[in-house]
């Protein structure tokens, strides 16, 4: 009998390989991430997917104890952060040409000359609106908002024609456009946030995130890099990614074509997230916690 | 006497209960009643948020009401008086009070402005059937036989009203105001929600989206004050009438 228990000690066990969580909503940022899970780059580390449908879902996952690395609106990792929530931003993302606002008309150069059309867009105080009021202060003279429950909302308004303008994402974007031939894009958010701000970078809007039990894995991180640059040189194969977790993606590629993704590192980059953030602040300092993050936040 | 007092200590009770449950977890979780208490402190002396969140969504629940009420009360008069009418609507009727809150509120939004308009219509069409139901019971439970004495004796038409109809009525008006009230204000927090139209509805989403946990405490407590008050002042209301 002991004989027999020694023997069983002695066969090598297969090795257990380590589950690392990721999680995003149906956005081009998150489909690095389902790259990951589909070619599994990283020995020894098994990547799941599983979306996170609101912030309090994500911070959940976040604050839980498995290994996370997440997609987050970059106002939520700062407030989540500010909240004392422990997070670190690995990188931050920019999606140029994906957001624009699309109406009937002329293409305008600037929010002035909206001349007080009427612009919907998701919540006040929600990201898009936030950069909107960066760019410009609503009122008759330049844009004047109606705010929607979702971006799917808006645009169903300027289709119905109970809007003049929307400021729309890719893919619902060019979706619009194919759905009106009456409309047009109006202006891209990206050009008009540039002149507005005198950054030099467009909005950052996507950060990743990991939570304190992947803080030093420069592995994942490199892992994470490939894939973001892989579909960066070729951004409609997202929608085929994103496809797999949010069926409704699979119409995206046409939308997605047109993005040019960039990968800010942290904390190299920090410097163009923090800038963002402080744009921000200077219109809505609860957006992202009252307060710019420490260094500590992009890993400094 | 001996109520208010244990009502008070079960308060006192679930306050401390709460605070020791605070002092485990992080502010954006559960915060304590004091954090809560300042974040009320400073809502209720905040001009913006009287003047641009809790005035706009009284006043959508306001209108939503008192339009349902001027559209159902005719209804359900017509309904009483000829049954073919209440039959007529029965279909309408029954999608009204079985459509989930959700779905009509967001089919207003898609077809109306996403505003007040959709804010004002989703309660009216919801609390429609509530008063179209009340006061078509509340005038079949009117005694026939009070009222064909006060036709005999050739009472006034405004006594009689008065004396004979709006009682009756009143027995299933009342309730039907009280839950219409309530709900109107739920209604048209829930529409706030989902349409983006800035009130009630879009403080607690922000609040709840910004982590300001005490801030999403306070909105509560003021939405719970608000339906309490509601309540209170219709059942006053209603024991005043039912007094003889």
């Amino acid at each position: 009998m002991r004989a027999l228990l020694l023997f069983l000690a002695l066969i090598p066990l297969p090795a257990l390989a380590e589950e690392i969580l990721l999680s995003g909503p149906p956005i081009w940022e998150s489909a690095p991430l389902i790259e990951l899970v589909e070619t599994q780059p990283a020995e020894g580390v098994t990547f799941t997917f599983r979306p996170w449908a609101s912030p309090e879902k994500l911070r959940k996952m976040v604050m839980a104890d498995a290994p996370l690395l997440a997609v987050a609106p970059s106002p939520t990792a700062a407030v989540f952060d500010a909240n004392g929530i422990g997070l670190k931003v690995i990188s931050a993302t920019i999606t140029e040409a994906s957001i624009s606002i699309v109406g009937r008309g002329d293409e305008v150069a600037s929010l002035d000359e909206l001349q007080g059309a009427s612009l919907a867009l998701p919540f006040k105080g929600y990201l898009p609106d936030l950069m909107m009021r960066r760019i410009a202060a609503p009122g008759p003279e330049s844009w004047q908002p109606r705010y929607t429950g979702s971006l799917v909302t808006a645009m169903q308004l300027l289709l119905a024609g109970k809007v003049d303008t929307a400021m729309l994402t890719e893919p619902m974007a060019t979706l619009a456009l194919t759905q009106d031939p009456t409309l047009v894009r109006r202006a891209d958010l990206c050009v008009l946030w540039r002149e507005a701000t005198t950054l030099a970078d467009c909005p950052p809007a996507a950060a990743v995130i990991v939570n304190a039990t992947l803080y030093d894995r420069p592995e994942i991180r490199e892992a994470y890099r490939t894939a973001f640059a892989a579909l960066a040189g070729d951004p409609g194969k997202a929608a085929g990614l994103l496809a797999r977790h949010f069926p409704d993606m699979g119409q995206a590629k046409e939308g997605f074509v047109r993005i040019r993704a960039l990968d800010l590192p942290m904390p190299e980059r920090a410097d163009a997230l923090a800038r963002f953030y402080g744009a921000i602040l200077d219109v809505e300092p609860a957006a992202i916690g009252g307060k710019l993050p420490d260094p500590d936040f992009y890993g400094k | 006497m001996m109520h208010r007092l244990a009502f008070l200590a079960g308060l006192a009770g679930l306050i401390a209960l709460w605070a020791l449950a605070a002092r485990e977890s992080l502010p954006a979780i559960l915060p304590g009643p004091l954090a809560v208490a300042r974040a009320l402190g400073l809502l209720v002396t905040d001009r913006e948020f009287w003047a641009g969140t809790l005035l706009p969504s009284l006043g959508r629940a306001a209108a939503g009401l008192g339009l349902a009420f001027a559209l159902g009360a005719p209804l359900g008069l017509a309904g009483w008086r000829w049954p073919a009418i209440s039959a007529l609507l029965a279909p309408v009727r029954l999608i009204l009070m079985g459509i989930p809150a959700p779905i009509l509120a967001i089919l207003c939004i898609l077809w109306f402005d996403g505003g007040d308009i959709t804010v004002v219509l989703t309660v009216a069409v919801l609390l429609l059937p509530v008063f179209q139901i009340a006061i078509a019971e509340g005038m079949a439970a009117v005694d026939p036989q009070l009222a064909e004495m006060a036709q005999v004796f050739r009472v006034a038409p405004l006594r009689r009203l008065h004396r004979i109809v709006l009682p009756a009525v009143w027995t299933a008006f009342g309730p039907a105001l009280r839950i219409a009230a309530a709900n109107a204000l739920r209604v048209t927090l829930l529409t706030e929600l989902l349409s983006g139209a800035e009130g009630l509805g879009s403080a607690v989403q922000r609040a709840q989206s910004w982590l300001q946990t005490d801030q999403l405490f306070a909105l509560v407590i003021v939405i719970l004050a608000l339906i309490g008050l509601a309540e209170a002042a219709l059942t006053r209301l209603l024991r005043e009438r039912s007094r003889p």
